[in-house]
């Protein structure tokens, strides 16, 4: 077992937040280092895609993304299989304002083992989330992807990448683990 | 079974055995010397197949400047081997970003590996950092004359200790 794998005994059908940044990061497949700041969404419409490595069988519960405190618009956060079909996602929904973790209640899935997408669209340039901010193009080195006109976000993701991209929102799903 | 990222690197985890920080500790910087490849090691979880070689472009290009970038096999002694597959000499392309070169579809069982990048000139800037460990030699090997890459590796222990931001990509596109 490699160290980025879930622990077994008592880790095994527990409830975890798993997420793209240092906490919770751990089934991130991005060393991401660096205190997150807010920020205004980079492009309106555009999907944010940040892959994670999911090595058990588990139940998404509930999806998360850090909002700041600007919002007049709408975003959507989804979780896609890597050849890009939405497994589950919140649906456009009014940006709170709010410095908080917004949390999105989804329909129970069940994923993993596997490498996923987690999404973030926006729909405008102005609303701010938390995200840390590698230079360009180390998204693009990570394995972030992108999309235009992706709010809300698609059925099925049309990838593409942004090499001047340098924001990684701090989002990440609620699970239950199963027995592997 | 480990699962297999898109973009596998220098900063991947759970596969880089490169000792850095995070994606933060990377800079644009020259290359360290000319015709020099330095080797990273990697190690690979699980079945992967490799499709495309990238590197990533610093602040100062020019097409005149010629990389490599290739995979060697591990030999019994953790020291780079035979070379597994390689994009051959590329010119450098666009500043600030990644480089990507198709390759030979490569599978690669899982054990350890070691990237290679080298280039033509120290003019050359990649993204780059330094091991803030010792000794660095210990990590990173290097080869001189070593453009293109060998078919086998003759390795020597780094002077630089330097890790560049590079790797490969288990997808064609995008």
């Amino acid at each position: 077992m490699s160290y980025s794998a879930a622990p077994s005994g008592v880790w095994q059908q527990q409830a975890h937040f798993i997420g793209t940044q240092a906490a919770g990061g751990q089934w991130s497949s991005m060393i991401v280092d660096g205190a997150a700041g807010e920020g205004a969404w980079p492009t309106a419409d555009r999907a944010i895609y940040q892959p994670i490595r999911v090595p058990i069988r588990c139940i998404v519960r509930k999806l998360y993304v850090a909002t700041g405190g600007t919002g007049t618009g709408n975003f959507d956060i989804g979780l896609y299989n890597l050849s890009g079909s939405r497994l589950v996602s919140s649906g456009s929904t009014a940006h709170p304002a709010t410095y908080t973790v917004t949390v999105a209640d989804v329909t129970d899935t069940t994923i993993g083992p596997g490498t996923y997408w987690i999404a973030v669209a926006c729909s405008n340039n102005t609303d701010t989330f938390y995200y840390s901010t590698p230079a360009a193009p180390m998204a693009t080195a990570l394995g972030v992807l992108t999309q235009t006109s992706a709010m809300a976000l698609p059925a099925t993701a049309t990838f593409s990448i942004t090499q001047s991209l340098a924001v990684l929102p701090v989002c990440g799903l609620f699970l239950t683990t199963l027995e592997s | 079974m480990e699962p297999v990222p898109p973009m596998v690197g220098t900063t991947t985890q759970g596969w880089s055995l490169c000792p850095i920080s995070g994606a933060t500790t990377f800079a644009s910087g020259l290359f360290q010397s000319a015709n020099e490849a330095v080797f990273m090691p990697l190690s690979v979880p699980s079945t992967c197949v490799v499709r495309r070689l990238w590197w990533t472009n610093g602040s100062t290009v020019n097409a005149s400047n010629n990389l490599d970038i290739g995979i060697y096999a591990s030999t019994q002694n953790r020291e780079p081997g035979v070379l597994v597959v390689s994009a051959g000499s590329t010119a450098q392309g666009t500043a600030s970003q990644v480089q990507f070169v198709d390759v030979t579809d490569t599978t690669l069982a899982p054990g350890l590996y070691w990237i290679a990048l080298t280039a033509s000139v120290t003019a050359a800037t990649l993204m780059r950092t330094s091991l803030s460990v010792t000794p660095q030699g210990l990590i990173v090997f290097s080869e001189s004359s070593a453009l293109p890459l060998p078919s086998t590796a003759t390795p020597v222990e780094s002077a630089y200790g330097r890790i560049y931001l590079c790797g490969f990509a288990t997808t064609a596109s995008p």
